[in-house]
């Protein structure tokens, strides 16, 4: 099965060569012949990686120890549902699902513009096949994933899986980064076409805007998968440590974040349209650079691992793309001139391009921070790395300033706002923030001037959004005479980005009030507690009652039984726990946490230790995370946001029907 | 999987691609040459993108006004402002279109 | 773009460097991270300061209790250090792991802030880290 496997991977490289090369052709000689053979050969390099997807899943699922990647992170134990996600647990697998979504991409690309795009479609095949041929070449060549162990090392049973990945949680986390990551290459592949057809119109934005929202969500919800299952699972409190492969998600966002407004600014009024270019190339660029940090091991981080041989291949890639994207773009500078100017700083172009300079301001520290301990070790020859109070620092300098903008961008008009319309449209906005802000600072909140200050923006940005939607639904009733619900409905119906947008700015908000409420305002206890003894943290009782112990198939974990009340109720009982794995003599923490409905904040206790003497005594960390629960409630509010403003608009169509008519609409 | 078999799968999966990479070239009925976009038609292009930017800000700023960001005044100056960008926009457009039919003669 | 609104953005984009850069020279927020043959050696300072050291655990005989203690080895060297700990121990930890933990040099034992310890990955690429 290997063999198949690894032919399937050659059957890629080769295509992806064909491919690459074909189309390159096709665009020069406007062959339409050879351009439905590159159409045909991307399908079939994907049909091809599934090939080879499904062979080594056989390989997994049927306990294959020969392969090296089967032996090393599988083993008999491994129930079948992470049997198959780990695929993506080794290195070389997690490049082949690297490759499958890339090259689903480019089939799906291939197929929505069979009668479209006609002038753009070659390069963007070309730019997509030339990606495809380095991950290919380096799951042919350089991290063979069917790579066999020498015949004397064959095991008889696997290393297993890491308990901690084994979770739903982790076993979604990767699928959805990854399709993130590697949907940026469709912007960036139309980004470049356009540049070298010199197609700079708008033709090239339209074709990505979706492909761009579908990245920034599974980039999104990938790191909320990750975020919450290093909360549940690691056991620590909290969820997200500045760790440098973190920030490899983090980055690419933000600048998809900042190219998801600027394309707006083109769209309507054809201005930054260099900054447009490149942003794109710097999302794509980005995610490699990603890629580069989570597989080469130069960083010191929890994520990655060891030297790896894929290292200075990426970089080299990495390397490559910069120097085509900047040669591409300066080459059509002349042909990226604005349709308009930015006439006033209070407009709403002027709103967006203070959002992307903030955004990418963030994007460059972190950036910094990420690649300063590598630079510090060349420098001094002694490694020097930052930590969270520097990453804080910038995202309370630079988000404050954006959750700000957040509000202000709905609300103002583009091209140029008057102080007199301003003046009305946030008098309601500016009120309630300042009121909200005083009954913060009543609620005892006032200890963190950052918190309160987000806390009271975020008050300003939802009255922005319920304004809208309220302006919008009774503008419509006037106009329509509909009943309220039917008004809402059909304002979201006739604006899906901008209702869609607005409801991912709640998410937004929901998200920094979850951050701030359990960053500024948490409670921490840390205690011996003998048997009996209780402790208090933030209006909490927990009492030690005894210890008890439970069995599983290779472990077993020793629990603190901690009877809670809260103001005199009871509420029942958490059972934190240190637990042992007989066969690797590992220990873990199983921390137990209690969610309150309501509120959404989490009580969340953690078993430090257990008194060697048996006397029952234990050692304890109890925290108290307001709200944090929100975090996670955002995730689900993006989604609902992204997929509003995903779904296709008719009357839009209709009028790129008409601009594509008669003898441009094979440009359609 | 015994070798023979493996290899039979392998040998299946590369003729299958070949075929159908090749069959564009091998198929009756060749589709017809792609014609590049001319000046006049990137011209065009750009003047109905101009048209289409117009109409959207046209748009925009009655749904500024009935939401209330924007004063009266402002809204009259605006919509007279982008009605005479579209209908420059359309002049051109107009124009591109004799001449391509001038051409056409 | 006509000549206000540049000015106001330029002086935006040099408020963000001055923020960044300012940042930089004031503020003393980074750290330095060293094996264990460089806390060792005393490079740069490393047994005076607080750190980040790095090792691979070779012995662990107690990690349940509330005072833990487990001896780190150099990656390059026979050399070893021997840490003291208590707090969270984190997922992943075990004899053969490589871990990060922060604090100081005193005397002949490391001496590492309570929860500050995190396991690295094994040598092998796993998406799973340890906190």
């Amino acid at each position: 099965m290997s063999t198949v496997g690894t032919v399937a991977l050659y059957v890629v490289f080769a295509l992806a060569v064909y491919a690459t090369g074909a189309a390159v052709l096709a665009g020069r000689r406007r062959d339409r012949r050879l351009m439905q053979s590159v159409s045909n050969a991307l399908v079939a390099a994907f049909v091809a990686v599934v090939v080879a997807v499904a062979a080594l899943e056989y390989a997994i699922v049927s306990h294959d120890f020969s392969i090296a990647v089967v032996a090393d992170h599988t083993s008999r134990q491994l129930p079948l549902p992470y049997l198959i996600t780990s695929l993506w647990a080794s290195q070389p697998g997690s490049l082949l699902l690297w490759l499958t979504v890339l090259l689903g991409s480019s089939a799906l690309v291939m197929y929505q513009n069979r009668h479209r795009n006609r002038e753009l479609l070659p390069w963007v095949a070309a730019v997509m096949g030339g990606t495809a041929v380095f991950f290919s070449a380096m799951a042919a060549f350089v991290s063979p994933p069917f790579a066999k162990l020498p015949a004397a090392q064959i095991p008889a049973n696997g290393f297993g899986l890491d308990p901690s990945l084994q979770n739903p949680y982790m076993a979604a986390h990767p699928p959805s980064l990854y399709l993130g990551y590697v949907t940026l290459t469709v912007p960036f592949a139309f980004g470049m076409a356009a540049l070298i057809t010199g197609r700079t119109d708008a033709r090239w934005l339209l074709s990505v805007r979706r492909w761009t929202l579908i990245s920034w969500t599974a980039l999104g919800v990938g790191m909320l998968l990750g975020a919450h299952w290093a909360y549940v699972e690691i056991g620590w409190g909290g969820y997200w440590a500045w760790d440098p492969v973190e920030s490899a998600a983090l980055m690419p966002w933000l600048a998809a974040t900042a190219f998801l407004h600027s394309v707006m600014v083109q769209e309507k009024k054809g201005m930054l349209k260099v900054w447009n270019m490149v942003l794109v190339s710097t999302a794509f660029a980005l995610a490699i650079f990603g890629d580069f940090l989570t597989r080469s091991g130069v960083v010191n981080s929890v994520h990655s691992f060891v030297q790896s041989a894929i290292g200075p291949w990426l970089l080299g890639f990495l390397a490559a793309v910069i120097a085509f994207s900047v040669a591409m773009i300066l080459w059509r500078l002349p042909l990226l001139r604005a349709d308009h100017k930015l006439e006033s700083v209070v407009s709403r172009e002027a709103t967006f391009l203070f959002n992307n300079l903030l955004l990418l301001a963030l994007c460059f520290a972190i950036c910094w921070g990420v690649v300063f301990p590598i630079l510090s070790e060349a420098v001094r020859g002694i490694r020097s790395s930052v930590s969270t109070p520097y990453y804080n620092f910038f995202l309370v300098m630079f988000g404050i300033p954006l959750l700000l903008l957040t509000g202000i961008g709905p609300l103002i008009a583009w091209r140029r706002a008057s102080t007199r319309s301003l003046a009305r449209t946030f008098r309601w906005p500016i009120t309630s923030a300042a009121a909200g802000t005083v009954l913060l600072w009543l609620a005892g909140l006032g200890s963190s001037w950052a918190g309160m200050t987000a806390l009271s923006l975020c008050i300003f940005v939802t009255t922005t959004v319920l304004l809208e939607f309220a302006r919008g639904t009774s503008a419509r009733m006037a106009l329509t005479g509909a009943p309220p619900p039917r008004a809402l409905f059909d304002l979201i119906g006739r604006n899906r980005r901008r209702y869609g947008g607005y409801i991912v700015h709640l998410a937004v908000v929901l998200l920094v009030i979850g951050i701030v409420a359990s960053g500024s305002y948490a409670s921490v206890g840390e205690r011996h507690l003998a048997r009996g003894q209780s402790m208090v943290v933030d209006g909490y009782r927990l009492t030690n009652t005894g210890l008890f112990q439970t069995r599983e198939q290779n472990s077993v974990t020793s629990h603190v039984r901690l009877a809670v009340s809260h103001d005199g109720k009871s509420m029942g009982t958490l059972d934190p726990g240190l637990r042992l794995f007989t066969d690797t003599q590992q220990v873990s923490n199983e921390v137990d946490i209690h969610t309150s409905l309501l509120t959404l904040t989490d009580l969340y206790t953690i078993l430090q230790g257990i008194d060697t003497n048996g006397s029952g005594g234990v050692s304890v960390k109890v925290l108290v995370n307001p709200m944090i629960g929100m975090i996670w409630l955002a995730g689900g509010v993006f989604l609902l946001g992204a997929l509003i403003a995903l779904w296709p608009d008719p009357r839009e169509v209709r009028m790129l029907a008409r601009r594509y008519a008669g003898a441009l609409a094979r440009e359609a | 999987m015994s070798t023979a078999l493996a290899a039979i799968a392998a040998a299946a999966l590369v003729i299958g691609v070949v075929v159908f990479v090749a069959w564009p070239f091998v198929s009756p009925d060749p589709p017809p040459p792609e014609e590049a976009l001319s000046e006049t038609d990137r011209r065009r292009l750009a003047a109905a993108e101009r048209r289409d930017e117009a109409y959207m800000a046209l748009r925009d700023v009655e749904f500024d006004l009935r939401t209330g960001k924007i004063t009266d005044e402002d809204y009259q100056r605006e919509r007279a402002r982008l009605r005479s960008e579209a209908a420059a926009a359309l002049r051109e457009l107009d124009d591109l279109k004799s001449k391509q039919e001038i051409k056409e003669d | 773009m006509t000549g206000r609104p540049r000015l106001v953005i330029a002086l935006v984009v040099a408020m963000l460097l001055v923020t960044f850069l300012g940042y930089q020279l004031v503020a003393n927020s980074d750290q330095l991270l060293v094996s264990v043959a460089q806390l060792r050696a005393d490079q740069d300072g490393a047994a005076h300061k607080t750190v980040q050291l790095t090792g691979q655990v070779v012995s662990a005989p107690d990690m349940s209790g509330d005072r833990k203690r487990f001896v780190l080895r150099d990656d390059g060297s026979p050399q070893t250090v021997a840490v003291n700990y208590s707090g969270a121990v984190p997922q992943a930890f075990k004899i053969g792991r490589r871990v990060i933990v922060t604090g100081t040099m005193s005397g002949a034992v490391f001496v590492a802030k309570p929860g500050s310890l995190l396991t690295k990955c094994p040598s092998k690429y796993s998406a799973g880290p340890g906190q």
